[in-house]
Formats: C-alpha cells, sequence, structure tokens
C-alpha cells in the first residue's frame, strides 16, 4: 500500500503529523467519493473541497502551494505541498507502479470526478482533459499488468 | 394586429415556465437525489450540492407549446417553425440522456464525447437535408454589406460547423447561476429583432418564446439557483440560436451577437492548449467565468458583467445588419 514516506519524497514540503506507518487505502479526486482513509487530491478549489473530502475519508492531501489553507483543516492533518496537485498525481502514479509489489494490500486510485453540478465541482476544463488522458494511461498499465481491484 | 403577438408570445412563455418550475423542481430533486438520500442518509453537504439539474425540461415545452399555439395563431406554421423546433428538441433530448444518466448512474459516464458527438452531427445533417430540399439558399451574407458568397456544397460544412459547434459554446457558458439564462435571452431577444425587420414572422416568434421561456426560468436559476438547466437546456438553447441564425440567414452575425459564447469557448481552447503544450496556464480556470470567481469577484458580479457584455454584442449585432 501506499505509504506516507512514499508520497513525501514527491514533494519539497510537508505539513502536519510526521508518520511514515501511515498508509492509503485510497487516492482519490473526487472529494464525494467515499474513500476511507484515503489521500486526496485537490484539482478543483482545494479550500471548498478539503473539507468535503475529509468527511468522506480524507486523512491526508496534497495542497497547491501557492492556494491559501482553510482555518479549518487541524494542525495535525498531513498536507503535501506541489506547485500542481494534477502533476503531483502523475508522478505519484508512475512511481507508485514501481514501488507496488504483489504481496502487498493494493492502493485503489479514483481517477474520475462525478457529476454533482454545484459551484464547488467546477474544475477547469484543461485540468479534466489531463485527467481523462491519466486515467486512460492507469487503466491501460494495469490492464497489461493483470487486472485487480483497482481496475 | 401582429406585434401584439411578440408580446402575447413571450408573456405566455414565461407564464407556463413560471407555472411549470414548481411543479417539476420537487420531481428533478427526487430523481437526482432520491436513491443518494436512502444510500448514505443525510449529510450536511447534501444541502450544498443538493440543486436538481435537468430544468432546461421547462423550457423546452414552453417554447414548444407557446411557439406552436402563437404561430398558429397569428401566422402559419411554416418548415421554419418544424425546423426550429426540430432541432431545438433533439438538442435537448441528446442532452437530456446526458444529464439522465449522469444523474441516475450518478457516474461522471454521461454519454461519451464521441457518443455526443456523433448525435450532434447525425441531428445537423438531418437539419442540412431537410433545409436543402424546402429549396433554401447556400450563400452566406456578409454583414454590413451587400456581399454575398454561394457556398454551395460548402454550406453544409458551415450548417453542421454552426449547430455542433454552437450547442457545445452554449454548453460551456452554462457554468454559474443565471448566467445563460441570461445571456441567452438578449441573444435571441437580438435575433427576434432582425427576423421581425425580415418579416420573417415565424422565427421572431419562435426567438420571443424562448426569451418568454428562459427569463421564466430565470426566476429560478437566478443566485442562489433552485434548479439548473443541465445540457437538456444548455444544447437545445445551443442548437436553436445557431439555427436561428441560419434560417435569417445571418449567419457570420452569429460570432457577435453570441459573443459571450465564442469568448467563453476561446478562453477553453487557448487554455487546453496552453496546458498541454506548455504545462501552463493562461487563465485560473476555463471557461471564463470562473476564472473571474477565483480572482476574487462575486458570482453575482461575473454574471451581471457577463450579462452586460452580452448585451452590448447583441446591440452592436443589429446595429450592423439595421443601420450599416
Amino acid at each position: 500500500m501506499l505509504t506516507y514516506g512514499m508520497v513525501k519524497r514527491l514533494c519539497k514540503q510537508a505539513r502536519g503529523i510526521v508518520d511514515d506507518t501511515i498508509s492509503f487505502r485510497h487516492v482519490f479526486v473526487d472529494p464525494y467519493q467515499h474513500a476511507p482513509k484515503g489521500l486526496f487530491v485537490p484539482l478543483g478549489r482545494g479550500a471548498e473541497t478539503l473539507n468535503i473530502a475529509i468527511e468522506h475519508g480524507a486523512i491526508a492531501a496534497f495542497w497547491r502551494e501557492e492556494e491559501e489553507l482553510p482555518r479549518y483543516i487541524p494542525n495535525q492533518f498531513p498536507l503535501f505541498f506541489v506547485a500542481s496537485p494534477l502533476q503531483a498525481l502523475e508522478k505519484l502514479l508512475d512511481s507508485y507502479r514501481q514501488w507496488e509489489s504483489d504481496t502487498d494490500e493494493k492502493t485503489t486510485f479514483h481517477l474520475t470526478i462525478s457529476a454533482h453540478n454545484g459551484r464547488i465541482d467546477s474544475y477547469d476544463i484543461a485540468v479534466l482533459d489531463a485527467l481523462k488522458q491519466l486515467q486512460q494511461k492507469w487503466t491501460d498499465a494495469q490492464g497489461k499488468e493483470g487486472c485487480d481491484q483497482s481496475c | 394586429m401582429l406585434e401584439q403577438v411578440i408580446v402575447f408570445a413571450i408573456v405566455l412563455s414565461f407564464i407556463i415556465t413560471v407555472i411549470l418550475s414548481p411543479i417539476f423542481i420537487p420531481f428533478l430533486r427526487r430523481l437526482k437525489f432520491g436513491q443518494s438520500i436512502r444510500e448514505e442518509g443525510p449529510k450536511s453537504h447534501q444541502k450544498k450540492s443538493g440543486t436538481p439539474t435537468m430544468g432546461g425540461i421547462m423550457i423546452l415545452l414552453s417554447i414548444i407549446v407557446t411557439t406552436l399555439w402563437m404561430t398558429k395563431k397569428f401566422a402559419s406554421l411554416s418548415v421554419e417553425t418544424y425546423l426550429l423546433l426540430f432541432v431545438t428538441i433533439c438538442y435537448g433530448v441528446l442532452g437530456f440522456l446526458d444529464d439522465m444518466i449522469k444523474v441516475v448512474m450518478k457516474r461522471n459516464l454521461g454519454l461519451t464525447s464521441k457518443q455526443k458527438l456523433i448525435g450532434q452531427l447525425v441531428i445537423a445533417l438531418v437539419f442540412f437535408f431537410v433545409y436543402e430540399r424546402s429549396g433554401f439558399s447556400t450563400a452566406l451574407h456578409i454583414p454590413g454589406t451587400d456581399l454575398s458568397i454561394n457556398l454551395g456544397w460548402g454550406y453544409v460544412l458551415l450548417l453542421i460547423f454552426m449547430l455542433v459547434g454552437g450547442s457545445n459554446a452554449v454548453n460551456l457558458t452554462d457554468g454559474l447561476d443565471g448566467l445563460l439564462a441570461g445571456t441567452a435571452a438578449i441573444a435571441f431577444g437580438a435575433y427576434a429583432v432582425l427576423a421581425w425587420n425580415q418579416g420573417q414572422y415565424d422565427v421572431a416568434i419562435f426567438c420571443v418564446s424562448v426569451v418568454g421561456a428562459v427569463l421564466g426560468f430565470l426566476v429560478f436559476n437566478a443566485h442562489p439557483a433552485k434548479v439548473f438547466m443541465g445540457d437538456t437546456g444548455s444544447l437545445a438553447l445551443g442548437g436553436a440560436i445557431a439555427a436561428v441564425a441560419i434560417l435569417t440567414k445571418l449567419e457570420i452575425l452569429l460570432v457577435i451577437i453570441g459573443g459571450v459564447f465564442v469568448i467563453e469557448t476561446l478562453s477553453v481552447i487557448i487554455q487546453v492548449i496552453s496546458f498541454k503544450t506548455t504545462g501552463k496556464r493562461v487563465f485560473r480556470m476555463s471557461p471564463l467565468h470562473h476564472h473571474y470567481e477565483l480572482i476574487g469577484w462575486s458570482e453575482w458580479r461575473v454574471v451581471v458583467t457577463f450579462w452586460a457584455v452580452g448585451l452590448l454584442f447583441a446591440m452592436l449585432g443589429i446595429y450592423i445588419e439595421v443601420w450599416i
């Protein structure tokens, strides 16, 4: 499974509790996705989606460096600061495939955003477009390696 | 006496939407949230994301009833009327399928972009064949001049481009409360004036019915929205405005009268190209209305500004066609 340490290596700076034993069952981009023990990747308005993601099981998140932190985030909540969460997600997927071992319990990656049709779920069309390609790449790679629960 | 139809049509379609909305909104809400509330139990955020979509159904019903009724009473039901209703309904149904799959399956699957495009192309082609058979001209008029270019078979490409592009552009503009309803009312209003000016009363009645219907919808869609029109409404309105531009032979003028839709679409194209090639964004978020929201404008301010810009474009369009 994906661990705190693996994610930490991909970012310059982190905030909150430092614990290399934390592992993530899910990595998700849609704040409404049910993802206990999940790592949230905010692709839209971080401040307006992180609280929803926490409600749905996020225990850590990527955070865009320039974006201001909302007050509601608990001090211990791990945040990984990156220039672009989308690029960080791409790197994470690449590295995870190298780290992943057969015996290990797998992390599930949820790379789609469902339509909720509200203000908070407006995303940049360019980002959605890139996400679609990323998802395609990921499912193709998964297909080659034999399907598990993550595809 | 004929002028009265304009007033009648606008009032009638306004009233129909206003009456239909309170009946349909609870139904649409149940359709969207009925299952998920049972599955997940009540949660605080559900209120936030709890605006039902597919309100375009009310707009469509209102347009259909008003157009048929008023045209029959005051003018005569023509090929133009049927063509306009055909395009509006077909694009509406396409959008409805997309909305329905999203809402019922709760997934972003909807129709794939390929399926959607094929649907849009097929509708455009059917439109062209009926249009061609009714003996319409394939000439393209340059606004503000006496020049016309006969495109011949090239016209079919232009027509398809306008219908597919128009419906997508209008679809992109639908992102903030009341944004599309307001800008569409303005654009259809401008085309109503121009169609009337040409003596195409049937087309003018259709345009006015749309204006009334979306203004009625605006009562419920203005911030804070109680309902969204969804793709059902936005694709239908987009197809309709392109069809109106084609039937009034004011194809090029659509770029000006629909200026807001064009700018929104350009912002997306620029953003996607820039993001793909350089990895950098030109706007904070595309389509453009989100960019303004992110630089700190209130939603209302963005919407009203875009309406104002739409109004200026509409006036410019009328000016070019009528006075130059």
